[in-house]
């Protein structure tokens, strides 16, 4: 079964190897153990998961990060958070969440749900009843976090 | 997903969410917009997975979202986690009752609910590219809540 360093790994190797394509280079930087309730970005995406493992993964962009990554993913300029750009930071973090639970090292298949967006003013999230990973990655001259819990994994520890 | 299907989805979602509020004694009335969408709201969404993909989101402002915490403990919340855990929980039973009615009318559906993620804020937006969603929005005395339900394909 997969540990939290797995875990870790496995998010930070497939960062690695999806934003490269789309000519970014993040560099992982920390981790931190987030409480129940806590701060979001501007631009945040939801992938969610269930099956062997259970769990929410958020990926969190300021708002200017959000449309340059948008803009790379997509090979257009985006001025603003509009369908297209929402569906390209869909598409990433959809293809940095499955290239990631793969790396889970678990037999069994994991189902994800369709990338949601959540934007706003003064958001706060709450992804688990349990305490909240959280990775950040630097990326050109800010950076960005991939929060992530796996409900089930935690409990059958 | 056939079109028929997906109606049939959103009356299982609406079925679960009637029968919860009724056993709060609350009175809720359908109606066209939310009437009170400024100011601090929490949203709640849950991904639904298996044969189709999709996830359901209920979105209210803070005095529903106490209120209907009062109805359910008998008590107010301490703070703002408690309202967090409770629309949790408020999301999970409507989405796992309309999914248990739906695994139950189109048998091999396999659909599973993912962990419910709770956002609060100002002016939050949240979408989910390429899913058509619908929405139903209902008044209380103590404000205006929305459901909204989208699935891949359909």
């Amino acid at each position: 079964m997969a540990t939290q360093e797995t875990l870790k790994k496995a998010f930070i190797q497939s960062v690695s190897e999806v934003f490269p394509l789309f000519q970014m280079q993040p560099q992982y930087k920390e981790e931190m153990e987030d409480k129940f309730l806590t701060s979001a970005e501007d631009v945040n995406v939801l992938i969610s998961f269930s099956h062997t493992l259970e769990g929410n993964i958020v990926f969190g962009f300021k708002k200017s990060r959000a449309l340059k990554v948008a803009s790379l993913v997509k090979g257009l300029d985006f001025s603003n958070l509009d369908q297209e750009a929402k569906s390209a930071l869909g598409e990433i973090a959809t293809l940095v969440s499955n290239l990631a639970i793969g790396k889970f090292q678990v037999v069994n298949t994991i189902n994800i749900s369709p990338p949601i967006l959540i934007s706003g003013d003064h958001i706060f999230l709450m992804i688990s009843r349990v305490k909240t990973t959280k990775l950040y990655f630097e990326l050109g001259d800010d950076r960005f976090s991939i929060s992530y819990c796996v409900e089930q994994y935690l409990r059958g520890k | 997903m056939e079109k028929d299907k997906f109606t049939q989805f959103c009356s299982c979602f609406e079925n679960a969410f009637q029968k919860l509020v009724s056993q709060y004694g609350l009175n809720v009335v359908r109606h066209q917009e939310l009437t009170d969408s400024g100011g601090k709201r929490f949203s709640a969404v849950v991904g639904v997975v298996g044969l189709n993909k999709g996830r359901i989101h209920v979105e209210m402002g803070g005095n529903l979202v106490k209120k209907l915490f009062e109805l359910a403990n008998g008590e107010p919340e301490e703070d703002e986690m408690d309202l967090c855990f409770y629309l949790a929980e408020f999301t999970n039973i409507i989405a796992g009752n309309g999914i248990t009615l739906l695994n139950d009318r189109y048998r091999g559906s396999n659909l599973r609910l993912t962990p419910p993620a709770i956002f609060t804020g100002e002016n939050l937006d949240i979408t989910t590219p390429k899913v058509l969603s619908t929405s139903t929005f209902y008044n209380t005395e103590f404000g205006s809540l929305r459901i909204e339900i989208g699935f891949e394909g359909v």
